[in-house]
């Protein structure tokens, strides 16, 4: 396999009144031709400006600080606007969040999705552009009779899917897909998550998928990256980042979900906020929040640690399997945080 | 056996849809009636004390009108709900202020639920000024303890914009639990919130009903989380149960073919999980024309043939939902006739368009000839005759009686499952038409 995308120690930093945000700090990563690449986290985590950076939308007061984003062995920071555009939709498109609003309500599906294809194709005929309409539209499930009607008249998947056909009428190598489905009702969301998963047997295009549900992850990624307040906590197939997960907050996460096929099972709550990104700790960025938080996981940035095809940022990763597994699944350990301890201590000064 | 706190029977409740001056003026002219979108058409469940139920079912299902008219912020349009017994059409003066102690709401969003310009300590005090209620300060500092905002005079002066997401809801849940109330009525109380925020609020509202003894309704889109709260559950469609009973028999063994669909499209966190997916045809159905009989039978994947008649289930639901498109003016004879390339009057031209898009199954026999004459009648340009001869053969007990949400004979707990798949306990008079009652093959 070839490396389609290669993201080296990328820093994507916002401007705001109180100085630069780090909302994404040093990642590195890389997507490979033809995998499905899952980022999941919680809102604030940086997911999104990760997939802004990558296809060059970010907002005006957001800017790469360092690092490189190489697409195809080319660095994507380093292009002008017209270059990044070209390959906007042409290389990578994006499935944005709450896509179904994207949508031009004044023009039907059909003229919206033939002036991408026409602009960035100069030349292509009508009729060509039209046949790559009806069969975008097959490949996602609606009819291409439907296509030359108005947004107005699809429902919110329906609207959801032909942003999907727009996204993939370019046959683009690398596809963003941020929160596809998280506006959506679960049925909607079914059939959404099934035309991704035979999307991906059909068209040879990457796939990024952002999300914060770790259900949509478990269905329709290869491997996973779990992100925390701007960076890397743990990274892996999907298979080991569910079944055998050493980060502290995965397992905490995977934890807080409830899982249908399951009667009383004991959700965990991870006591604690984020952090500030404007002026992050300098250690491990979880570490207020962390059951195993210790005087250098403070002080310290975490080194990688590599279990199997699982690559870890935790200084007390080794000590998982024996003595934080077996109560993991205790409300208690997660309660019992720094933060909570730290808050309680305050509020006794303060009543004294 | 606990006591009874809420008794809904039948309620509806109707919303007019808007219409443009010209179109009401028409119609005062004109007569007839303004057109509604029936959001809640005919529900009835009980609740007990202690019980904590839910409300299940996609957007526009009716989940969250019928809880706002749980607590008497909609007024039914029909039906009756009875809150110990008495009538809240009926309730007034200190009834009523009784009951608007008792029934509380926590709403879905904590960033709108909360007046900006009130302080926390203010926001909680409110509902005791407004029922009079005295030794305020230790009211809602006892509320904010409970509520895990500890300790509580540390946020008497804080802002709800200086709370984050969770310590919001926690303060709608506080401010919810002060009047110390017989019910509460939670609407997605978690969907707006972080996931590892999520289990800290469930665990709260779970020590709620525990030490309180409350009974609570929770609405929800999300199966996995009304799995993990509640003690019963009630799916509903189009503003009808379409199935209630113990949370535990409905998830692990549903019964109402849409309660299957809605529980195998939930996705689970585990990669190696192989889930059934049985992919609905079609949308939600129309609110304002509601179909008769049975709503769910457009995306039925179990739609009963009639009695006597042999035919595949896909190809069965297909020539139904032809039928309801052609009906619903969906499908448009008129529109396939011109996109017919040369002559437009080419009647076996007309027949293949329309097979090939709308029949793909296979037919044979009496129901092949039968689907043969209504093409031919519809190549005509008598839509009327052609859906007459096509209803005189394939005509459902789907789409003639309304099932009620019931118990059913084949169905071994105490459940109400409204389909005709399952012969009803209690037969006749139950159907809304008062035919005969529903034949019970499958």
């Amino acid at each position: 396999m070839t490396t389609l995308l290669d993201v080296d120690d990328l820093e994507v930093y916002y401007e705001t009144e109180d100085g630069p945000a780090q909302a994404v700090d040093g990642v590195s990563f890389s997507v490979e031709e033809g995998e499905t690449l899952g980022i999941v986290g919680e809102s604030g985590c940086g997911k999104t400006t990760l997939a802004k950076a990558i296809i060059g939308i970010l907002p005006h007061n957001g800017y790469v600080n360092a690092g490189r984003i190489q697409f195809r062995g080319e660095n994507l920071t380093e292009l002008s606007d017209e270059q990044r555009r070209r390959r906007k939709w042409e290389e990578i498109s994006m499935i944005p969040q709450s896509a179904m609003n994207g949508l031009d309500p004044v023009y039907t599906i059909r003229e919206q999705i033939n002036e991408t294809i026409e602009t960035h194709r100069p030349g292509t005929d009508r009729v060509e552009s039209n046949r790559i309409v009806d069969e975008m539209f097959d490949l996602v499930g609606l009819d291409p009779d439907r296509a030359d009607e108005y947004p107005h008249q699809f429902s919110g998947g329906m609207r959801q899917r032909a942003m999907i056909a727009m996204a993939l009428s370019l046959d683009p190598s690398l596809i963003l897909a941020d929160e596809p489905t998280t506006a959506l009702d679960v049925i909607m969301q079914d059939q959404i998550l099934n035309r991704i998963e035979g999307m991906q047997d059909e068209v040879e295009s990457s796939m990024l998928v952002i999300t914060h549900d770790v259900s949509v992850v478990a269905e329709t990624c290869d491997r996973v990256i779990v992100m925390y307040a701007g960076q890397i906590a743990e990274e892996g197939p999907v298979e080991e980042i569910f079944g055998n997960p050493y980060h502290p907050y995965t397992i905490g996460l995977k934890r807080a979900f409830p899982d249908i096929r399951k009667s009383n099972q004991d959700l965990m709550s991870i006591a604690g906020h984020p952090p500030e990104l404007v002026d992050p700790p300098s250690g491990c960025r979880f570490a207020e929040r962390c059951p195993l938080a210790t005087e250098v996981c403070r002080t310290e940035y975490p080194p990688e640690m590599e279990f199997g095809e699982l690559r870890t940022y935790c200084h007390h990763a080794d000590e998982i399997d024996e003595e934080f597994r077996p109560v993991a699944d205790r409300a208690e350990t997660w309660e019992q945080t720094e933060a909570a301890e730290a808050k309680n201590a305050k509020a006794t000064e303060a009543t004294k | 056996m606990t006591e009874q706190i809420l008794e809904v029977d039948g309620l509806k409740k109707h919303f007019p849809v808007n219409e443009g001056w010209i179109a009401s003026m028409m119609r005062a002219v004109a007569g007839g009636e303004q057109d509604v979108v029936h959001a809640v058409d005919g529900v009835s469940f009980e609740l007990q004390e202690g019980e904590t139920l839910g409300l299940a079912g996609e957007s526009g299902c009716g989940k969250t009108t019928t809880g706002m008219s749980l607590v008497k912020l909609h007024d039914p349009t029909d039906g009756e709900i009875r809150y110990r017994g008495t009538s809240l059409e009926e309730m007034s003066g200190e009834e009523l202020d009784g009951f608007r102690q008792n029934a509380q709401m926590i709403f879905q969003d904590p960033f709108e639920s909360l007046n900006p310009r009130m302080t926390v300590y203010d926001t909680i005090a409110e509902p005791l000024r407004i029922h009079d209620i005295g030794n305020e300060t230790a009211r809602v500092k006892r509320a904010l303890e409970f509520a895990e905002l500890q300790p509580a005079e540390q946020y008497f002066d804080d802002y709800p914009h200086e709370l984050s997401g969770g310590q919001r809801q926690r303060l709608a849940i506080a401010r919810a639990l002060v009047l110390d109330p017989d019910f509460i009525v939670a609407d997605e109380p978690v969907s707006m919130l972080d996931v590892s925020l999520r289990a800290g609020v469930l665990s709260l509202l779970e020590r709620m009903t525990d030490e309180f003894g409350l009974s609570v309704v929770y609405i929800s889109h999300d199966l996995s989380l009304l799995r993990h709260m509640c003690d019963r559950i009630a799916i509903m469609y189009m503003g009808r149960i379409v199935e209630i009973g113990d949370t535990e028999d409905v998830i692990s063994n549903p019964q109402h073919p849409y309660t299957k669909s809605l529980i195998d499209a939930v996705p689970v966190p585990d990669p190696t999980a192989d889930r059934d997916r049985v992919e609905l045809s079609g949308e939600v159905g129309d609110a304002v024309e509601v179909p008769t009989g049975c709503r769910f039978r457009g995306r039925c994947p179990s739609i009963i043939p009639p009695d006597g008649i042999e035919i595949d289930q896909a190809a069965f639901r297909e020539i139904s939902s032809f039928r309801y498109r052609l009906e619903d003016g969906t499908i448009d004879p008129a529109s396939i006739r011109e996109d017919l390339d040369g002559d437009r009057s080419d009647t076996a031209a007309f027949k293949r368009k329309l097979r090939e898009k709308h029949f793909t199954h296979e037919l044979a026999g009496a129901n092949e000839a039968t689907v043969d004459d209504a093409l031919e009648t519809l190549a005509s340009g008598d839509t009327e005759a052609a859906l007459e001869t096509l209803a005189d053969r394939f005509a459902t007990v789907c789409e003639r009686d309304d099932p009620a949400a019931e118990p059913r004979v084949e169905i071994p707990d105490d459940r109400g499952v409204a389909c005709h798949l399952y012969e009803p306990e209690t037969p006749a008079e139950t159907t809304a038409t008062g035919e005969d009652a529903a034949p019970a093959d499958d």
